[in-house]
């Protein structure tokens, strides 16, 4: 009865306040309610949690409050506690909880409305229906979509620019004032020489460079400066790294194992050659989504480079477990690290939030996550070609295929006489077919006739004996019945093999029968005559091949088939929810066997899952490559899937075929007839081969012949074709072997089910891919994956978070601090901007310049605000404890790299060449750009100070200060090996002391010492000597004492 | 000091922790989550984790089913295993006998565990995994999350109670013996997004350096010479800076650094323990593997006697039948050998590391983990191995206002799946927080836009279990 009563009563208070007016109501409907029931409603609900006895779903609950006391005092903000509890005034009453904080304007709304009274028509608790409507998400779309950062860039207001003001200082400049503080006058030009250098190539000055800054009377020295730093190859070492922050690079997939990613550092020197060229930021984003889409790719001619589809291997850097027994949620997984590192680093939202509900947040719906997940998942994990299209190099092709006809008919002449003199060749074997002949036990060996004969010479009638079991070994194949497929794929058939996906310069369609590849070394002129299929390598062992049948649903349990040859490491596997690492129920079938055979997997194990099959050359696997294979071959003629248990398919010894068609009805009696019957076979086989008829027997048993020696086949014997060959093998050898980076390959346009609650076991819709409802709910309708579409989208003129974010991460790289503070993330949860105006004006300013970042960074480190001191001006620390405002320049310790680098440096010892190739340990005097970066194995070194795990996007670093960093700078012996490299150096200078310590500073400090400093250097030298000399045994000199000090000093890691 | 001024500081490393009582101060709690008072029954933890998966079926979890059914093909449906070499029902060929007051059963395999200790434990026989492969099991066992990225539960741990000494890690992993990390690598020490000071320290216990670049690599004057020498010049730097606050960090870092020198290697020397503590635990034991795995026990015990919150112990490779360095448990052949000499290497060790914190009064204030990271398969793999089993297993926790002698939860007859009372490792490491006085739903860091836990948005305490 108390609710009731409560009602009465509510009533009869209200009518006592005058009636809101339709304005007020009007202000509670659009600014108020939505608010109520998106973010307190599922907590504070009548009939619901009512936590802390609180209802917030009509008036009286409000007027009522809850434990604490009444929520909300009409006309009295102040007294209000919800307003303070959306204010976060206190810690211990902060709403919503767990959430984002209310966005300032929405705040202000409910002072408002609370300064007007309170105006609520809601007299009772709204029903279910009504609440779905008010949270249903079209409507928490609308509200979310509010959001500052998913607004148009604004123009900012440049009004009253006083001139030779940098625009940017001028919109500093604004909330300076307004707090009543100056900027701090500009570094002196040590100091700036330091710190430009080290933002923007992350080394130490040399002592040179800060001579000659510091004494250059030019007007434009600073300038100039910048120019010359942004364009040495330096400066594309140290923002490459930032970028490999963003996008988690790693060269190794993680978990058990650690797999290897091969060929990930080409993505490193991508990166560092597009900084350095500067390329435009739109044009990295699409090559970072879709470069090897693009239908004009940026060429690099000196390196033979695709450089556009180079982008695409951040999408592999992606964590895999291993040997995962669920194979489709480590599908689930690791698209979803894809698609949190793209959301993260190029829009600074958290699509991945989204992947078990729609965003908390943000208004991002689960159905923007699944259309994601449809595009990440059309593709499959590969090593991609990066070659220019040119180097498919079609002249040199169509010389290899003219030369190869040219071949066959020479080959023919000469096979034809072969083939006559069989019978001659059989009777009086040499030693070498002697052997094979005694050799020959398998019924299936061309040669076994003349083995089971010499088994049993006392019975001639071993010979139509043998030729009898063959023939009725054949016909038994032929009437055996046909394996109850379950799918087949005849790849001697066109139609068949253009269901499979291919990709590289080999394996690009099926052959007939009776192809030979032509060795290209050694004495042989020919490696095999082959029956029809698909082959990789017909014109070239250097060539790729990769091939991937459709997808498909294992509805059962079943056996593989493939029928196969290949050398040199090819690889067949099948291929579980795209997962690209072997592992104990992930087998691999390395091909081994120039003759064909048919080889097996079992598929029971993964009934219910998804699946293709995967044929590539031994470079070419996503993560089983081999870097090093240069030449390997596979060919394909044949792949079955029959039901668990079912017959295999049989391989019916069709090379006897042209022999038992030689015999005819003939009776064989003696070998002598047998040999005569081999020669006519061979004859008939060569002739068909000569006019491209061959028949697969006859080129199985041509292949026979070939490796039985009885058809000529070494370029000793073989005078007349050797110009051929060696003109074959001249242009073979101009062929490029393919560079290969990591990648994807299309697989088709494949929408995805959304996951109720993200359980991939309950896949619900289907989503069509699109870009986020809230700027574009448009299906891409591609017939491609949709990548291409989706960096469109990203980077589209309209969109207002790639500048944004990015303008925002330079910002954060050059100032310490973002302009949003939170860099992979500007959605609710995010940081507010410091400076709005700003914020658009740069993002403005940036696409307006051609999206170069090296004019964004140029334009940001011309500012006055850049060059100021770090010296805090009078009234900084009271008014801007956090130097927010920028009255000052910050100071920062080095990133890990940097300390790295400048000890590596400092000492002299820094190798700047090779600039790119293969990742290094941390003992090589290189870049730490150029460290291996294994995920199980960090370099402890870089980690120590705070160098990211690549597990995800990293736009801003901790910056920690643990024991474990001080421990390693005073003995890591790496450090001090490095100290004496550098004393060795100061104590071969041809001068005295005082000198040589003015040296060490300048070098490490980028500034003479003090007298002070000068002094008390001297005085530690000689400390130290008289300490190394009374210890046993002498060991270093003081100056590299004097070395490890100066690294140990925080001038040396900190910046100001 | 202000508020800044406490922000920054404490990003600073453990040697200024002492900060920690300061910041739990209202007005501070901003960079440390809000806990409300909340009785805290243990202080420490002691992780015993038997990488590699120990096989409940022959510990603490028996079948005699199996026996009868033993060499019959597993009935019902077989989930798939890691090698999918399923053989058929294998029953353990270890005894199982009731020890202590409480009669429970333990095999043959930790005799002196049961013997000494039986009435301490709870053992929990309705553990669950999510993963059924190593290193992501470890992940999840150690984070809540199945891959590299999140915070160990000691960085948590830490970063909610923060450290109680000046010269030591809050968290530390200790290795002897050639142990190295589970499959996961280090990563799975690590802080994750929580700050650095909270990551784990390793402590390689029988090393000559123990600790990375611990060791001075000159005499203590030639050093302290050097470091005399920097500190002169920081503090003129650090006056040019205006005294900024990460500098003078950073300076007051070098003099933790100088001190855990000293510290590090007088605390591994466990010098001040007679020979009979040593003799306790086996360390004078000829099998050199059990001798190592004791020295670790007994490290343990003087870490936890110095405050570090949270000491992970790492089993020694054995080298038999699948088990290698990083999953020494993981028997996949050999299991009756290879888990005899796995069990052979720790039991002593464990029964004397419990006994000797009761005597010590620690036991109570130190709550111990016992777990591998899932169980074993009832039917072999091959012909005498065992595969992963995700589906049920055991785990037991000592100590720490655990209440001993406690059976929770069940397998099914077979130990397979569980059928009563499932625990997940979300449950287990809320139960641990709630004996530390942490709730686990409200320690919580914000990273990447999410508020993280150390259970995910899962998690029950075990309220059964405890005392």
């Amino acid at each position: 009865m108390w609710p009731a009563a409560a009602a009465i009563f509510t009533s009869s208070l209200l009518s006592a306040a005058p009636a809101p007016t339709p304005a007020a109501l009007e202000f509670f409907e659009t600014k108020i309610r939505p608010v109520l029931a998106q973010d307190c409603y599922e907590c504070h609900r009548t009939g619901g949690k009512r936590k802390g006895g609180l209802a917030l779903d009509q008036r009286q609950g409000l007027l009522t409050g809850g434990d604490s006391g009444p929520a909300v005092v009409p006309g009295d903000p102040a007294a209000s506690l919800l307003l303070q509890a959306i204010r976060h005034d206190s810690e211990d009453l902060a709403m919503p909880k767990a959430g984002a904080k209310l966005e300032p304007g929405v705040i202000a709304d409910f002072e408002h409305w609370i300064r007007l009274g309170a105006p609520d028509p809601r007299d009772t608790p709204p029903s279910d229906a009504q609440v779905a409507a008010d949270t249903d998400w079209d409507a928490v779309l609308r509200r979310r979509k509010a959001w500052w950062s998913f607004q148009p860039i604004a123009k900012a207001d440049l009004g009253g620019l006083p001139a030779g003001t940098h625009p940017i200082d001028h919109l500093l400049s604004g909330k300076l004032r307004a707090v009543g503080l100056t900027r701090a006058p500009r570094a002196d030009r040590a100091t700036l020489i330091r710190r430009l250098s080290f933002a923007v190539r992350g080394l130490p000055p040399a002592p040179e460079e800060v001579a000659a800054f510091v004494s250059d009377p030019r007007p434009d020295a600073y300038a100039t400066l910048v120019d010359t730093f942004l364009a040495a190859p330096r400066y594309g070492e140290r923002w490459a790294r930032h970028w490999m922050d963003w996008v988690r690079y790693a060269d190794s997939h993680g978990s058990e194992g650690d797999a290897a990613i091969p060929n990930a550092w080409r993505y490193r020197d991508y990166l560092i050659r597009a900084l350095n060229a500067d390329v435009p930021y739109d044009q990295l984003v699409r090559e970072h989504l879709a470069g090897d889409l693009l239908a004009k790719p940026r060429i690099n001619h000196e390196l033979g480079l695709n450089e556009s589809a180079l982008g695409t291997a951040q999408l592999r850097m992606v964590l895999h477990g291993f040997a995962p027994t669920d194979a489709l949620e480590e599908l689930v997984r690791f698209t979803d690290d894809q698609i949190n590192v793209v959301s993260k680093t190029f829009l600074g939202l958290t699509v991945s939030c989204a992947r078990c509900h729609h965003h908390k947040f943000d208004p991002i719906s689960q159905q923007d996550y699944t259309g994601w997940y449809g595009i990440f998942t059309s593709t499959s994990p590969a090593q991609i070609a990066v070659d220019t299209p040119d180097a498919a190099e079609p002249r040199v092709r169509a010389e290899l295929g003219a030369t190869k006809t040219a071949l066959r008919r020479a080959l023919a002449q000469v096979w034809m006489d072969d083939a006559a003199a069989l019978p001659g060749r059989l009777a009086t074997p040499s030693p070498s077919l002697g052997k094979l002949l005694t050799a020959a036990k398998d019924p299936g060996d061309l040669l076994h006739p003349w083995f089971a004969a010499a088994q049993t010479p006392s019975r001639p009638g071993a010979v139509p004996g043998v030729l009898a079991a063959w023939r009725s070994r054949q016909a038994a194949a032929g009437l055996a019945p046909a394996p109850a497929d379950r799918k087949r794929w005849d790849m001697t058939r066109t139609d068949d093999f253009s269901t499979w996906r291919h990709d590289g310069a080999g394996a690009v369609a099926p052959s007939a029968a009776g192809e030979f590849a032509v060795a290209v070394d050694g004495g042989q002129v020919v490696t095999g005559i082959y029956p029809a299929g698909v082959y990789s390598h017909l014109l070239s062992t250097k060539d790729r091949a990769v091939l991937l049948s459709p997808r498909f649903d294992l509805d059962g349990k079943y056996d593989l088939w493939l029928r196969l040859a290949g050398e040199g490491g090819a690889f067949a596997r099948f291929v579980v929810q795209n997962y690209p690492r072997e592992g104990s129920v992930y087998p691999v079938l390395k091909v081994v066997g120039a003759r064909r055979q048919w080889l097996k997997q079992t598929l029971d194990y993964w009934q219910g899952d998804r699946i293709h099959i995967e044929v590539t050359t031994a470079a070419d696997q996503p993560v089983l490559a081999d870097p090093k294979a240069i030449r390997s071959w596979f060919g394909l003629s044949e792949v079955v899937i029959t039901r668990s248990g079912d017959a295999p398919p049989v391989d019916g010894w069709e090379f006897a075929a042209p022999i038992l068609a030689a015999a005819g009805d003939r009776p064989v009696a003696t070998l002598e007839e047998l040999a005569g019957v081999y020669a006519t076979a061979a004859t008939t086989a060569v002739a068909a081969w000569a006019e491209e008829r061959t028949s697969d027997a006859q080129a199985l048993w041509l292949d026979q012949l070939l490796r039985a020696g009885l058809l000529r086949n070494q370029l000793d014997e073989l005078a007349g074709v050797r110009p051929l060959v060696t003109a074959y093998r001249a242009a073979e050898a101009t062929l490029r072997a393919p560079t290969r980076a990591p990648g994807v390959l299309e697989t088709g346009s494949v929408d995805a089910p959304l996951f109720a609650r993200g359980n991939h076991k309950q896949p619900g819709t289907t989503v069509p891919r699109h870009f986020l409802d809230a700027f574009n709910p448009a299906p891409y309708r591609t017939s491609d994956s949709g990548r291409l579409a989706l960096a469109n989208d990203i980077v589209s003129p309209g969109q207002p978070l790639a500048a944004r974010v990015m303008v925002n991460r330079v910002w954060h790289h050059l100032f310490a601090r973002g302009l949003v503070a939170t860099p992979d993330n500007f959605g609710r949860m995010g940081a507010l901007p410091s400076h709005p105006e700003l914020l658009d004006f740069l993002a403005a300013w940036f696409v307006e310049h051609g999206s170069s970042l090296k004019a964004l960074i140029r334009f940001m480190v011309t500012t006055e605000a850049w060059q100021a001191a770090s010296d805090a001006p009078a009234g900084a620390q009271e008014k801007d404890p956090d130097n927010v405002l920028l009255s000052h320049a910050p100071v920062r310790r080095l990133e890990a790299e940097a300390i790295r680098d400048a000890l590596f440096s400092v000492a002299g010892d820094l190798q700047f060449e090779p600039a790119a190739g293969p990742p290094v340990t941390g003992k090589e005097p290189r870049r730490s750009v150029f460290l291996r970066v294994k995920r199980n194995d960090l370099d402890p070194f870089l980690a120590a100070f705070d160098a990211p795990v690549p597990a995800g996007p990293t736009g801003r670093r901790d910056v920690t200060n643990v024991p474990g960093q001080s421990l390693a700078l005073l003995n890591n012996p790496l450090v001090r090996e490095l100290a004496e490299h550098w004393a060795r150096r100061v104590e071969a200078l041809p001068t005295d002391d005082a000198t040589r310590i003015a040296a060490m500073y300048r070098r490490a400090f980028g500034r003479e010492p003090t007298a002070d400093e000068s002094r008390r250097a001297s005085d530690f030298l000689a400390r130290m000597a008289s300490e190394r000399a009374t210890a046993e045994p002498p060991s270093a000199s003081a100056w590299a004492d004097l070395g490890h000090a100066l690294f140990n000093l925080k001038e040396f890691i900190f910046l100001r | 000091m202000t508020r800044r001024d406490m922000l920054r500081r404490c990003s600073t490393g453990f040697g200024l922790m002492a900060l920690s009582g300061l910041m739990a101060q209202k007005g501070y709690s901003a960079t440390r989550p809000t806990l409300p008072p909340r009785l805290a029954r243990a202080r420490n933890v002691i992780f015993l984790y038997m990488s590699g998966g120990v096989s409940h079926l022959d510990s603490f979890d028996p079948k005699p089913l199996l026996q009868q059914l033993a060499g019959q093909p597993m009935p019902g449906k077989v989930e798939r295993t890691m090698f999918n070499k399923n053989g058929k029902i294998f029953p353990s060929p270890f005894e199982f006998r009731r020890y202590g007051q409480s009669g429970i059963p333990i095999s043959a395999l930790f005799p002196r565990i049961g013997a000494a200790c039986a009435d301490e434990l709870a053992v929990i026989r309705s553990m669950t995994s999510k993963v059924n492969e190593h290193a992501q099991g470890n992940y999840f066992f150690h984070t809540g999350f199945p891959t590299m990225g999140f915070p160990s539960a000691g960085a948590w741990i830490n970063y909610g109670l923060g450290s109680e000494n000046q010269d030591l890690p809050g968290f530390v992993v200790l290795q002897s013996g050639g142990a190295v990390a589970p499959h996961g690598g280090v990563g799975l020490f690590s802080n994750g997004f929580l700050p650095a000071q909270h990551q784990a320290s390793i402590v390689i216990a029988d090393a000559a350096e123990p600790v990375a670049n611990i060791t001075p690599r000159e005499r203590d004057a030639v050093q302290r010479g050097r470091l005399e020498f920097v500190h002169a010049a920081d503090a003129a730097f650090s006056r040019a800076t205006g005294h900024d606050l990460q500098v003078e960090a950073a300076v007051k870092n070098y003099e933790t650094a100088y001190r855990m020198q000293a510290a590090v290697p007088e605390l591994v020397a466990l010098s001040g323990e007679s020979e009979a503590t040593q003799k306790l635990y086996g360390l004078d034991d000829p099998h050199p593997q059990k001798a190592a795995y004791a020295r670790q026990c007994l490290l343990a015990r003087r870490l936890v006697e110095r405050g570090v919150r949270f000491v992970e112990l790492s089993c020694v490779n054995e080298k038999i039948g699948g088990g290698n360095a990083p999953n020494p448990w993981d028997q996949h052949g050999e299991l009756q050998k290879g888990h005899a000499a796995m069990a052979y290497q720790v039991d002593q060790p464990i029964a004397a590391l419990l006994t000797d914190l009761r005597q010590r009064g620690l036991l109570d204030e130190t709550l111990v983990i016992w777990a591998g990271e899932f169980g074993r398969t009832p039917f072999s793999q091959g012909t005498n191995g065992r595969d992963h089993n995700p589906y049920g297993f055991s785990v037991w926790l000592a100590g720490g206002g655990v209440k001993g002698g406690t059976l929770y939860g069940a397998t099914d007859d077979f130990g397979y799946h569980v059928v009563d009372k499932p625990v997940t490792v979300y449950d287990l490491w809320a139960t641990v927080l709630h004996q530390l006085g942490l709730d686990h739903e409200r320690l919580t860091y914000l990273s990447g836009g999410r508020n993280y836990r150390l259970t995910d948005v899962y998690g029950n305490v075990l309220h059964d279990i405890l005392a």
